[in-house]
Parts: C-alpha cells; sequence; structure tokens
C-alpha cells in the first residue's frame, strides 16, 4: 500500500531563502548523503584499485622509493607507456558501465530524495529513501533517456549544424572548411569570443536540462503520474511561465556548490603544491579529506536541489484534477463513509 | 610611347638593382665547398593580384677547383604550383587540398649573363626524381664556362604568384611572410657540381653565404610593420600611396666588423615579412645582465674551453619582436625567450654576431608560417592564455632563434643532413629551456585556458560500447550519430573537477628527446639525406630526436668539458661555411681530443638500439644442509642443526642480524648492438657505494654480465643496484630495468591511485547527476 504524498496544501508559500532553506533540510539527512557519497566512492574504487596494482608492479623494487611520489617523469611515463594506455583504456571501459550504473543510482536516488521530502513523517530517512528509490526508478529511468536526447538536441544546436550555418557561416561568414579552425576570422580574439559563447550557450542549456529534469522528477512525484514525456512538457511550460521562481533558487544552489567547491578546490591545491615542493605522505591523506570533503558537499546540494523544486512546485504546479469518490458519500465524523447511490450500498434518506 | 604601369616599375626596378649591383661586395674567402653570392634585389608587392614583381642581381664568385659551365638555381614556389610536385606528393602525410587562388609560382622573365639574354633557352630539371611536374629547379647555361676566382654577374627579371600560407611562406588576409621568394642560386661544390635539389615535403634550404640588399616596395599601410633579414639600411620612403624599405642583411656594419673567430659575418638567405596589425616590441640583449644571473654557468664554460670569463663577453643586440594585438603581453616573454638562446647558444658556440634579430608572431590563421627560421629573423606562434612554465611560446622561441647558430651561422645542407641543425638545436633548446625555465608543466585546456594538472587515468568511454554506455556517443546510423554527453569547455570543467582531481605532472625538456627517439627509434640510421627516411615520422624522429640523444649521450660518453670543447670547436670551423656529417666528427674529435670515431659510426650511420637491464636476486645466506665435512673431517648431516621448513622468505627477516650473510646475485643483460661503456653502481647496508664497468669488449664478447661473479657471499646486504647512475645515456629503450631497490615503496602508489580515486568519484557523480 502506498501511502499518500501529497498532504500539505498547494498553495503554501515557500520561504523567501528557498535555497538556504534547502540546503539545511538537505544537511539534515546524514544517512541518506553518507549513502550516496559511500555508493559513489565503491564506483570509483575499481579504478582506483587497478591504478594501485599497476603502480605498484611498475616501481617494486624498481625505483628509489619516494622518488615518483612528487611526480611521475616523463621516462617514467614513457618507458611504462604500452601497460598505461593498455590500463587506461580498460579502465575507460570499465568506467563507461560505471558511468551507466551512476546514472541508474541517479535515477534512484532522486526518487529517494523526493520520498524524503515528500513524505511528512519524520526519521527513517534511509528507508523512506529507498522505498522512494524503487519506487519512481522506471519512471525516472524514462525521464533518464528523455534527457539525454534533450541534451543530444542542445548538442546538435549549439556544436553542429543550426551553430555552424547561422552563427559561423552566416553571421560571421566562415567558410564550411573553417567551421573547426576559424582561421578565416580576421584575428583571434573573435575566434575565442565566438568559442568562449558557443561554450558558454552550450553549459547553460546543459544546466537547464538537468534543472528542467529536476522539476520534471517533482512533477512526477508530486503527482505521482507515469508518463515522463507529458511531465516533462509541463514542467517546460511551468519554468517558461515562472523563470525567475524556479530558477533562481537552483541559481542560487549552484552558486553555493561553486563558492565550496572553488575554496576547497584552492586548498587542495595548495596541498598538491605541497607534495610537489616537500613529498609527506600525510599529505595524501589531506588531499583525500579535501576532494572527499567537496564531494559530500555536492551529494548534499544535489539533494537541496530536490528540496527546492518541491518547495517551488508546490506553489505553481497546479493540482493534479482527479476524481473524488468521496464527493458524494455520507458518514459521521471520524467514522466510515458510505458513497451515495452506490451499487453495494442503499442509504434512505 | 608612354610606359605602362607595369612597365614603369619593372624600368623603376632594375635602375635600383643597378645602383645597388654597383657596390663592390666584401671579400672573404670561402672554401673549395661553396662560394660566395651577393644579391641585390627590387621587388613590388601587388596586393590585389598577390604578386611579386622583382628584379635581382646576383654575383657568384666561382671558388671551386672546377670549371662551372652553367648555374642552376631554384625556384621554391614552383611547389605549390600544381599538386603534382615533389612537394605535394612527398613521403608522409598527404598535403593540405590547394583552393582556387591559392596556389602559388615564380617565373623568370629574363636572365642576362654578360649582356646575353638567356632566359629562353633555361631548363627545367629534376635531379632528384624526374618528376616533370615540378619546376624547383632550373639551370641555364653559361655563354662562358667559370673558372676558378671568376665572377659571374647575372640580371634577372621575374615575377611571382604569392601562394595562401602553406609551408612558411605566403599570405593570410594582410599578413605576409614572404620566404624562399627569390630565383635562388644552389651550391656549387667542388667535384660535385651543383648541389640544387628539389623541394621536398622534408627538406629545408641550402645556399651560399653573402649578403643581401634588399628593396621592397610595399602599399603604404605596411610602412610601420615590416620585418626583415638585417636592418633597414635607410629610413623607409613613402609616397602615392606606396612605400619603400631597403634592407642590408648583415647590416653595413656588420659586413665590416670581425666576430671573435676573425671572420665577418654575412647570411645565406633573406626573408621578410609585412603585417599591418602586429604590433612591435623592442629590446636590447644585454650580456652582462645574464652573465651575472648565470654566474657559475659562464665560469664553468670558461673553464672548459681554457679561456678567461671576460672572452667570454657577447655583443648587444638589439630585439624586435612583431605580435599580434592579442599577444601583446606577452611581449616580454617574447624578448626573454630570445636571449635565453642568444645568450646559452652564444656562450656554449660562439657569439651571435649581427646586431639585430626579428621575432614574428603570426597572424591568426596562419599557423603555417609558425616555427621557421631565416637569418636575423624567425617566426615563432603562441596563443593567448598562456603561462611561461608551459614553455609555451618559450620553447619554440628557444628552438628558432636557436637556429640563428645552427644553421644560420653553420650553414649545413638542410636536404642531405637536416639532423646537423635541427638535432644541434634541439639538444641545446633543451638544455638552454632547462637551465632557464626548468621542468615544464603538463597542462589541460578549458575554454582556452590552461590548467596546471592532468587527469592521471582515462575517463569513462572509449570504442563503439564505451561510449554508448557513457552517454558520450550514439552511432545510429553511418550519417546519425548524437552526442548527448558532449565534450564541451565548462562542462568539461565541472564534470571533472580538475581543482581536486588532476595530478600535476612536470618534465625535464631534455627527457623528451629520449621518449621522441623511441617513438621510431630504429627504421633509420640518423645520417641520410631528409627526403630518403622512410615516412615523416622518420624524418622528424632521426633529424631531431634522436641526433639530440645522441649528442647527450655522446656528452655523457666524454664528459661535459670535452663535450663542449669538440662542440665549440666544430660551431668556430665550419662558422659560414657548409659542414657535412664527417665535418662535424673530425671538428669534434680535434676539438675534444677524444676518439670515438666508433660511437659517430654506431650513433649515427646506424640502427643500433640498446636496452640494458639489471636483475638482483638476493637472498640471506645460510650454513648448508645436508652432509657436510666439519672440522674434525667428519661427515656430519647439517638438515638436523636447522629447521627444514624454514623457507627464503623467512631468511630474508633475519637481515638486521650482525652475523647474517647474503647470497647476491647481479646479472646485467643487453639488448641491442650498441655498445657503450657501462658502469653500475652498488650500495651496500651502511651506505658503501661501489662502482663496476663493463667495458665496450666485453659487452661485444657477451650480452650479459655478473658483476659480483665469485665474490658472491656478502657480509652485508645490498641495498640499490643501478646501472648508468649518472645517467649519462638517454639511448637506452627502456630505462626502468635499469635499477634495483631492496626496499619497496608502498606510499607512491597510494599517492597516484588516490588521484585516479578522486578522479572517478567526481567522475561517478556527475554522470549521478545526469540520471537525477
Amino acid at each position: 500500500m502506498v501511502e499518500p504524498l501529497e498532504t500539505q496544501p498547494t498553495t503554501m508559500r515557500p520561504s523567501r531563502f528557498v535555497a538556504l532553506e534547502a540546503l539545511r533540510v538537505a544537511i539534515g539527512r546524514p544517512p541518506v548523503w553518507i549513502l550516496i557519497l559511500a555508493v559513489e566512492c565503491l564506483l570509483a574504487l575499481p579504478a582506483a584499485i587497478a591504478y594501485h596494482g599497476f603502480m605498484t608492479s611498475a616501481t617494486e623494487h624498481h625505483y628509489a622509493p619516494g622518488s615518483l611520489f612528487a611526480n611521475l617523469s616523463e621516462n617514467f611515463r614513457f618507458d611504462h607507456r604500452v601497460e598505461t594506455d593498455a590500463l587506461n583504456t580498460t579502465i575507460a571501459r570499465v568506467g563507461a558501465v560505471l558511468a551507466l550504473l551512476s546514472m541508474l543510482f541517479g535515477c534512484f536516488c532522486a526518487g529517494g530524495w523526493l520520498q524524503v521530502f515528500l513524505e511528512r513523517t519524520r526519521g527513517e530517512s534511509l528507508k523512506r529513501f529507498f522505498f522512494g528509490g524503487a519506487r519512481y526508478f522506471w519512471r525516472f529511468f524514462r525521464l533518464l533517456v528523455l534527457s539525454l536526447l534533450s541534451l543530444a538536441l542542445v548538442g546538435w544546436i549549439v556544436y553542429g549544424w543550426p551553430w555552424n550555418r547561422v552563427v559561423l557561416q552566416w553571421l560571421f561568414d566562415v567558410p564550411a572548411h573553417a567551421f573547426a579552425s576559424l582561421e578565416t576570422l580576421p584575428n583571434e580574439t573573435i575566434a575565442l569570443r565566438l568559442r568562449l559563447a558557443q561554450s558558454t550557450l552550450y553549459a547553460l542549456l546543459f544546466g537547464l536540462v538537468l534543472t528542467w529534469g529536476d522539476y520534471t522528477r517533482t512533477r512526477l512525484a508530486l503527482h505521482d503520474t507515469n508518463s515522463a514525456l507529458w511531465a516533462g512538457i509541463c514542467a517546460w511550460w511551468t519554468i517558461l511561465r515562472h523563470p525567475v521562481k524556479t530558477l533562481r533558487p537552483m541559481i542560487a544552489l549552484f552558486a553555493v556548490e561553486l563558492s565550496i567547491v572553488l575554496v576547497i578546490g584552492w586548498l587542495a591545491r595548495s596541498i598538491e603544491a605541497d607534495i610537489v615542493r616537500s613529498p609527506e605522505s600525510f599529505s595524501i591523506g589531506l588531499l583525500f579529506a579535501a576532494a572527499q570533503f567537496a564531494l559530500l558537499w555536492r551529494v548534499i546540494v544535489r539533494g537541496s536541489r530536490y528540496h527546492a523544486a518541491v518547495q517551488v512546485s508546490r506553489e505553481v504546479v497546479r493540482p493534479i484534477a482527479r476524481p473524488d469518490p468521496w464527493k458524494e458519500s455520507v458518514g459521521g465524523p471520524g467514522g466510515p463513509r458510505y458513497p451515495i447511490g452506490g451499487d453495494e450500498y442503499s442509504v434512505s434518506m | 610611347m608612354p610606359l605602362s604601369g607595369f612597365a614603369r616599375d619593372v624600368a623603376c626596378l632594375l635602375v635600383a638593382s643597378a645602383i645597388f649591383s654597383a657596390r663592390p661586395t666584401s671579400a672573404q674567402s670561402g672554401d673549395e665547398r661553396s662560394c660566395r653570392t651577393d644579391y641585390v634585389i627590387a621587388v613590388r608587392y601587388d596586393e590585389n593580384a598577390r604578386t611579386l614583381t622583382g628584379t635581382e642581381t646576383i654575383t657568384w664568385r666561382n671558388e671551386s677547383r672546377d670549371d662551372v659551365p652553367d648555374l642552376w638555381f631554384h625556384l621554391y614556389w614552383n611547389a605549390f604550383a600544381n599538386d603534382a610536385t615533389t612537394h605535394h606528393l612527398g613521403t608522409g602525410r598527404p598535403g593540405s587540398d590547394f583552393k582556387d587562388g591559392e596556389w602559388g609560382w615564380t617565373r623568370i622573365t629574363s636572365l642576362v649573363v654578360d649582356g646575353k639574354e638567356l632566359a629562353p633557352s633555361i631548363e627545367f630539371v629534376s635531379p632528384d626524381d624526374k618528376r616533370s611536374e615540378d619546376r624547383t629547379v632550373c639551370r641555364v647555361k653559361l655563354p662562358a664556362v667559370a673558372k676558378r676566382g671568376d665572377v659571374v654577374t647575372a640580371k634577372l627579371a621575374w615575377e611571382a604568384q604569392i601562394p595562401r600560407l602553406r609551408r612558411r611562406t605566403g599570405y593570410k588576409d594582410d599578413f605576409l611572410l614572404i620566404a624562399q621568394w627569390f630565383p635562388k642560386l644552389g651550391v656549387y661544390e667542388s667535384g660535385n657540381g651543383w648541389n640544387c635539389h628539389q623541394f621536398h615535403r622534408n627538406t629545408e634550404f641550402f645556399s651560399d653565404y653573402g649578403t643581401y640588399d634588399v628593396e621592397l616596395d610595399l602599399p603604404a599601410r605596411y610602412e610601420s610593420s615590416i620585418g626583415a633579414s638585417g636592418v633597414l639600411a635607410e629610413p623607409t620612403r613613402a609616397g602615392n600611396g606606396r612605400v619603400k624599405a631597403r634592407f642590408a642583411a648583415p647590416s653595413e656594419k656588420d659586413r665590416v666588423s670581425r666576430d671573435r673567430t676573425g671572420k665577418s659575418p654575412l647570411v645565406h638567405d633573406f626573408t621578410w615579412v609585412g603585417d599591418p596589425t602586429s604590433l612591435e616590441y623592442e629590446g636590447t640583449f644585454h650580456y652582462d645582465e645574464w652573465a651575472q644571473k648565470y654566474r657559475d654557468e659562464v665560469d664553468r664554460v670558461a673553464l672548459a674551453l681554457g679561456r678567461a670569463p671576460s672572452e667570454m663577453r657577447l655583443r648587444d643586440v638589439r630585439v624586435t619582436v612583431l605580435l599580434q594585438p592579442e599577444h601583446y603581453d606577452q611581449g616580454q616573454r617574447h624578448f626573454d625567450a630570445t636571449c635565453t638562446a642568444l645568450f646559452f647558444y652564444g656562450l656554449w658556440f660562439g657569439e651571435y654576431p649581427y646586431e639585430h634579430v626579428t621575432c614574428v608572431d603570426p597572424a591568426w590563421g596562419g599557423r603555417a608560417a609558425g616555427g621557421m627560421e631565416y637569418p636575423t629573423l624567425f617566426t615563432a606562434g603562441t596563443r593567448p592564455n598562456t603561462i611561461q612554465a608551459m614553455h609555451e611560446p618559450e620553447s619554440v622561441i628557444v628552438h628558432e632563434c636557436g637556429h640563428q647558430f645552427w644553421y644560420g651561422l653553420v650553414g649545413n645542407n638542410e636536404f642531405e643532413a637536416a639532423w646537423l641543425d635541427e638535432g644541434f638545436n634541439t639538444f641545446t633548446q633543451n638544455e638552454a629551456l632547462w637551465l632557464h625555465y626548468g621542468a615544464r608543466i603538463s597542462t589541460t585546456d578549458f575554454a582556452g585556458r590552461p590548467f596546471d594538472g592532468v587527469p592521471i587515468t582515462s575517463g569513462p568511454g572509449g570504442g563503439f560500447v564505451g561510449d554508448a554506455l557513457s552517454g558520450k556517443r550514439w552511432k545510429i546510423k553511418s550519417n546519425l550519430t548524437l552526442e548527448p554527453l558532449r565534450s564541451s569547455p565548462f562542462v568539461d570543467w565541472w564534470r571533472d573537477q580538475p581543482m581536486l582531481s588532476y595530478g600535476r605532472l612536470r618534465t625535464d625538456p631534455r627527457e623528451t628527446d629520449r621518449s621522441g627517439y623511441l617513438s621510431d627509434p630504429d627504421t633509420d640510421p640518423v645520417d641520410r639525406a631528409a627526403f630518403t627516411y622512410c615516412d615523416r615520422n622518420s624524418y622528424r624522429t632521426n633529424s631531431y630526436r634522436r641526433t639530440a640523444t645522441a649528442l647527450r649521450s655522446l656528452q655523457g660518453l666524454v664528459g661535459e668539458d670535452k663535450f663542449l670543447r669538440g662542440m665549440r670547436h666544430y660551431a668556430e670551423t665550419w662558422r659560414y661555411r657548409h659542414p657535412y656529417p664527417q665535418d662535424f666528427f673530425d671538428a669534434f674529435q680535434e676539438g675534444s681530443k677524444v676518439e670515438i670515431a666508433w660511437y659517430f659510426e654506431q650513433a649515427f650511420r646506424s640502427t643500433a638500439t640498446l636496452d640494458w637491464r639489471v636483475e638482483v636476486d638476493q637472498k640471506s645466506a645460510r650454513d648448508p644442509r645436508g652432509l657436510v665435512v666439519d672440522a674434525s673431517g667428519a661427515w656430519v648431516e647439517r638438515a638436523l642443526l636447522k629447521k627444514p621448513d624454514v623457507d627464503e622468505a623467512d631468511d630474508d627477516t633475519r637481515n638486521d642480524e650482525k652475523d647474517s650473510r647474503w647470497d647476491v646475485e647481479i646479472i646485467v643483460r643487453r639488448k641491442g648492438a650498441l655498445l657503450l661503456p657501462l658502469t653500475i653502481e652498488l650500495t651496500w647496508a651502511g651506505g658503501e657505494k661501489e662502482q663496476l664497468t663493463w667495458g665496450r669488449d666485453e659487452q661485444a664478447r657477451s650480452t650479459w654480465w655478473k658483476p659480483l661473479e665469485g665474490r658472491k657471499n656478502s657480509t652485508k646486504k645490498l641495498v640499490s643496484a643501478v646501472i648508468d647512475p649518472e645517467r649519462r645515456y638517454s639511448f637506452d629503450t627502456n630505462m626502468s630495468n635499469n635499477q634495483w631497490y631492496d626496499a619497496v615503496d608502498s606510499i607512491t602508489p597510494l599517492r597516484w591511485s588516490e588521484r585516479v580515486f578522486e578522479q572517478y568519484a567526481s567522475l561517478m557523480h556527475w554522470w549521478g547527476g545526469i540520471g537525477g
């Protein structure tokens, strides 16, 4: 028996600081983000283990201890190029499978987060997470396929025929043979700016598609409907109707995520620079901790996006119109209710 | 009848060339290998038709032993006249496609010697491949045979179509790099005749030393943006929408000077560049500033050459950098890199004798103009947002400026022995880069901005299945491919999280010579004509990297001081001359006073390679088991004295015992035919070091060597065994097996696999985000 989700009135106005509220709530679910982090690390482990095995066999007795700690020299890289090429190919192929698993796990996590945020009960976050993950998995899988197709469309627009014909050929008079090199442009600055604009446009559209995916998933969960396509169309419509309301919290969350990542990244770079200057094994632990903290933060922000999407959707998404089976019914307060005019029950009025 | 515009131009040019040709040529004897050739050229550029119209007076002095019946000319631009030329169809990768309006050619319209018009009798020849479509070489019979000491004066008129930039010459919009642009005499060699090869894909150039007086007639907007070999001989003259600039190479002042070898500077080519959008960065190379900074190096070189440090002094040189506006902030870096070459090359191999050098940063879309050397002018090439530690553009600048020495001053035949300049220059470039700039960082570009770091392993994907599973590329049909998760700078940056997951890698530029050489170590010997290497890869490997590797190993073999003496002697002996490989071998041995002809044969004239490896088997020595004779002479069964189940691994744990003994066996193996004297350094517990040598003769007899044979049992444990501990030889095809250490490094694998772990954790998180 599936318990009802939508128990809060949809007209409730969300807090003004949707993003902060979302972060606060997501941070308050440690079992969930620890689990997600653990699974992501587990997926990363095969590559690390394979590389560790290679390095162990490559360095064992063959290099002075510590001589390759700070830097893998050109000679080392060249002498082991055959092994590293084979290793990299294997890791990449296995990585492709892991990437697929990650996407599927992402579908699962989205359902889990939404279940955690939509259900009003307190505690047992993990239980609800697993339940939500399983409940929405196939719907969100279909949405994953839709998202990938949307991204392919975005890529085609920004890097394919439309960009080449409209921007390069029509606006900048670049002949077809120079689409890749842009060498016929009068100077490098124009070429750089064009490429920058192209990259920026792609990144914005990429982010928009992911945000659309978040709202679509939230809509599917809120309405408990099955059609990812229809929910997706409706989500686009919602975003277009309420661009500020829907996008502002997501942009704010991205800004917060980016800021923290940059700060921790800067710290990690300092540690990495220290390793180059004075190799110490302690630094590896610090580097690991910094990177893991950043990853953890990103997992939390991912969850926050769903909480923000839920808050916004509750305000801007109209509840689904379903026939109320109990509209024509009678019964005392707190007691059983009986439909009027039903086949099995007849009540004398 | 009034003169037409074209005729008037030609007449003016003829008058100008006549004025120039009236100047006496400065006398400087060559050798019998080559002759002195002076050029006076006047040329007009028509920017609408993209043509050059020029006149030229060539004064050639026959300094050979032979009577010379004809003259041979290079017409390099005819390599771009059609797509069936030797250059276009040459070995290596297929040439880029020409488009209409991008062809280039040169046509001699008049050739007068001794008052006789010889143009109708010009005959095109293809000495290398007999290809009739190739018209890059022509010859003409002289009215009278030129005897030794005779001076032949040839007056030419010619016209040329400038090609779209390719192979370091041509135009791109307003940018002009005009190189190998005029009918140019080959090199007459006693006994061999004219050395005048066709223009091949893998070859560069070869011509006599002499002087060049060139007047350029260009549209007025080029007035302040002309760069050329030599210096401006007089201020530019503007009028009627045109500008005239007269250049002298070497400068008049340089021509009458003497450098430290006692010779007057000459050049063997002339190139010019015009670019109205470029900006100029000026500076002067002052030796004293650099000598102060690198005092130790100056002292070392002076000591090695047996000269006083004051004798090492180099002349000041004015440096002009013509930069694209978007690269102007890199002006100081261009200047600094140019000075790096002027200082280190000058210090090691003799000073740069000219007063001026020009560095050209080609225009956008003019990549084909980048990275090329001409006398007193070279082209580099950069991009916005580089950082110095990338050595970009520093490495190309040091290399191309370094050609002023290897090619400019020591003028080897680039057709037949390209390695004498490319390889020597690559070696010197990387030595100079290492001293001045240190290690090179490996970077990853995001939106044109370099990031100091690289992913340690490959990301998900690869192959049809890998790309499909990871969502990178779905190949639906042959003409329908979807790329949901395609690469794009900002998205890639967010996906990879380089700050958190990339590793920093540093590269000693000297080590890149070895890895470059080993990409194709044994297809061809180094010493062969550039156009006869198997393919372009072999040409590049042998001419550049393998030669540099061989020189670095030569340095290790004879020692730094002797190496320097040998190279310096060669550079000074063959300054303004045309050496061939044997000349280098002879001069080096003469200068270094080391007999190593065997090395030159093996390293430069064979495809021999080399791989040494060391194998160590070390275990705790134990008393023999079984029946042994004791002190009393009786047979005793020793097995009872020792637990029979103690294995060797357990024995190794006793290494700290004071009375322990060790069975150590070392085998050094050699693969490949290259024989070099080898040192192995053994380090024993307690820090005691021992060096043993495996000579060439012994190596010739056996492919393996047991350095500890006969003294197997040691009271000390072996800590390490390292062959070639000073890394003198970089020929070794696999250096990973050149050393053995008793201790096992467990922390290094952890350090690098941590980076891989973070890389994949970030990637998995990103891919997870696509799913939800």
